[in-house]
């Protein structure tokens, strides 16, 4: 009995799903905008945010005129960083050279440099993660070379390709799966197909995951795909063993953001007001606190108990770990278990509110 | 121009009536402007592994100067190299300094290349305790260096995008899926009035949220104008044209709230992210530096850090609010003919 009732459930879950699938194929626009959404975010932005200065324009301001400062304006012009954009006259030009002239750092040379003077370099407070770069990389060119054996790990050559991609891989999981699937299910609420639903034998719980489970397919599809930018574009994932980890945490976080998508669904209504909730409690949060933009370890000290469970901070530790660290899903299993068991109490806090107003208009 | 009144009262109580919306619309501005500048506080800290194998004065003296800068995190001491090597595999570390009796070996994690030359670098700053490179630096604008203050700028243009890309796309492809459209074609409302109808409120709407950021601002984080209000508002209307142009667009396309949310999602993510919000253009590839040329929230943000930071009067900005003039013309043009024929 206990059997075939897990079947006849099994089938409602199967028609659900087909029956989301052709909804979804039958708009051939979105459905392409499905398909390729992730390959446009990682193919494209991987390119564009390398978080790395190239040819910044600086000025110089040199009264002394000495050896020494031409040379060390020559090494800076020299570096691919910085590239040297125009002499100033006088020291009322400073303001003006960041105003007008679009230059990002302006060099003041002394006349009495060599009887104590010192070097002033003008920053640009209104792109402080500019300026503060700008400042590490200036006190490595000028300050440096000390004795000292240097190895990096992982990533030997410092290839920047590396940086944005754990991050965009995590949004473009998080738009397909959170608020592609709470759209869906808060369109038939909002339209009034969500009564016909009521008509079928289907339980909340099997709509629901009728619903999700073609998402989950596309989601996976993704992994596969941008596992598949990644190794051609990047050359990051060639080793067999890091792949496998990646579908599981792909599967794991894609679970994790459609139940957060499915809780947002829950509580509102319209799909206006869905998709600002979603921006606003899911994918801003996740861009911001997950260690993609800044590092965690530079955040306000009381949020960091937050930022470090947040999906998006798990996904993108859990895949440093298997991907550029190349260690087995054993050292990463943390991130795996905490996403698994968000995903598992959201669901069911989410059934319950579901219950309580999935038909309400 | 009783119908235009008309028209922008009928969107106004349409959004007073829906409290849900209501609310995301007020309150979105404070918790995105309330929560975000939490996540980068200024200083970058690391976290260190140390393993002292020579154990001589100068390591001993070193060490103590590493556990006491405020630069790291947390300074673990491990007894080899291949413990710390380890701890390192499982993402816990961001550097490791070894002294061996031949010398310091620094190990660092290289997978964010720029963290990890700027964290060697201050490292060596502290090992070798070095002042002898006489360089100052000073900060111009924004003197103090606040980092919510820097932040705060490019979140309220990113409040903006949000908020009024959205709520013109769906507020107008919500009307034509519902066949409310279909019934103000039969009033004597005509296209004009029902497009610029529309365009003005949600000008107003996005105006009121400038205000609101601004004001938030101002009291929580104590932000400066060095620019005029005036000037800040104009700057933020002449953005606001393109930036709803493109929802304009955007709903001429859909025929279902469903694609418009498809394509808003893809657009706005290029255009945010393409923006100098998160990087800066002289990191980009030349191809994608140009198309800021017709990226609305680019000109956003860029106006706006030089009015509120470098007090830049209109006559600098100009170019950048030609440019926001010119796409903001052609966009609204295209979905105003599209529209004519829907």
């Amino acid at each position: 009995m206990k059997v075939r009732e897990f079947n006849i459930g099994m089938m409602r879950i199967y028609k659900i799903a087909s029956k989301e699938i052709i909804s979804v194929y039958r708009d051939k626009l979105s459905f392409s905008i499905l398909l390729v959404l992730p390959i446009v975010i990682v193919g494209i932005l991987g390119n564009v945010l390398r978080f790395e200065l190239l040819d910044l324009d600086f000025a110089v301001l040199d009264r002394s005129n000495s050896v020494y400062s031409r040379s060390l304006i020559d090494e800076l012009d020299k570096s691919k960083q910085f590239s040297f954009a125009g002499e100033l006259v006088s020291e009322n030009e400073i303001l003006p050279a960041f105003v007008k002239g679009n230059m990002k750092f302006v060099i003041v040379v002394p006349d009495n440099l060599h009887r104590g003077g010192e070097i002033v370099v003008f920053l640009d407070g209104s792109d402080l993660v500019l300026s503060e770069a700008v400042s590490q990389t200036l006190f490595a060119i000028i300050g440096g070379g000390y004795n000292v054996g240097v190895r990096f790990k992982y990533n030997p050559e410092l290839k920047s390709e590396w940086v944005p991609l754990p991050g965009l891989i995590m949004i473009a999981l998080i738009i397909v799966s959170s608020i592609m699937l709470a759209m869906s299910v808060n369109r038939e609420r909002e339209r009034g197909t969500a009564r016909m639903l009521l008509l079928t034998p289907a339980s909340m719980g099997e709509i629901l995951v009728g619903k999700a489970l073609p998402y989950l397919l596309v989601s996976l599809l993704h992994g596969l795909t941008v596992f598949g930018v990644s190794l051609f574009m990047f050359g990051i994932g060639m080793n067999f063993g890091p792949a496998i980890g990646f579908f599981l945490l792909t599967f794991l976080f894609s679970l994790n953001s459609m139940v957060l998508g499915l809780f947002i669904a829950s509580v509102v209504k319209s799909e206006l007001e869905l998709l600002i909730g979603c921006w606003l409690f899911v994918f801003i949060p996740n861009v911001f606190f997950s260690g993609f933009i800044y590092p965690l370890q530079s955040m306000s000290s009381f949020i960091i108990p937050v930022a470090r469970y947040m999906p998006g901070t798990l996904f993108i530790e859990a895949y440093k770990g298997l991907m550029f660290r190349e260690t087995s899903v054993g050292d990463s299993s943390f991130y795996l278990v905490v996403l698994l068991l968000q995903a598992l109490v959201l669901f069911l806090v989410t059934i319950y509110l579901f219950k309580r107003n999935f038909f309400r208009k | 121009m009783k119908l235009l009144i008309a028209t922008i009262f009928k969107e106004f109580l349409q959004l007073v009536r829906n409290r849900v919306l209501l609310f995301l619309v007020s309150a979105c501005p404070i918790i995105l402007l309330g929560v975000i500048p939490l996540s980068f506080d200024g200083s970058t800290r690391f976290r260190a592994g140390v393993c002292d194998m020579d154990g001589s004065y100068e390591s001993q003296k070193m060490l103590g100067e590493l556990s006491n800068s405020r630069l790291f995190e947390s300074v673990f001491y491990f007894g080899s190299m291949w413990e710390a090597e380890r701890e390192m595999d499982r993402g816990s570390l961001d550097l490791i300094v070894c002294f061996a009796p031949g010398g310091v070996q620094i190990v660092l994690d290289g997978t964010f290349p720029r963290r990890a030359l700027s964290s060697l670098y201050s490292t060596e700053k502290i090992l070798f305790l070095s002042d002898d490179v006489p360089v100052v630096f000073q900060t111009l604008f924004n003197a103090g260096r606040r980092y919510n203050h820097f932040s705060l700028i490019s979140l309220i243009v990113l409040v903006i995008t949000l908020i009024g890309t959205a709520l013109v796309t769906l507020n107008l492809v919500k009307e034509r899926e519902s066949g409310l459209e279909e019934q103000l074609r039969a009033t004597t409302i005509n296209r004009f009035v029902y497009f610029s109808g529309k365009f003005i409120f949600f000008v107003l709407l996005c105006l009121f949220e400038i205000i609101l950021c601004l004001l938030f601002c101002k009291l929580v984080y104590g932000l400066e104008n060095q620019g005029s209000f005036a000037g800040y508002l104009i700057v933020n209307m002449v953005f606001l044209f393109p930036l709803l142009g493109i929802g304009f667009v955007i709903a001429s396309y859909s025929n279902t709230q469903l694609r418009a949310v498809y394509i808003l999602t893809i657009v706005l993510i290029l255009l945010i992210m393409l923006s100098s919000m998160f990087t800066h253009l002289s990191s980009m590839p030349q191809w994608a530096a140009a198309t800021r040329f017709v990226n609305p929230v680019y000109y956003g943000i860029e106006s706006s850090r030089m009015v509120i930071f470098k007090g830049a009067s209109a006559l600098d900005i100009a170019p950048l609010l030609g440019w926001m003039l010119l796409l903001g013309l052609f966009l609204n043009s295209l979905a105003f003919f599209r529209f004519r024929k829907a």
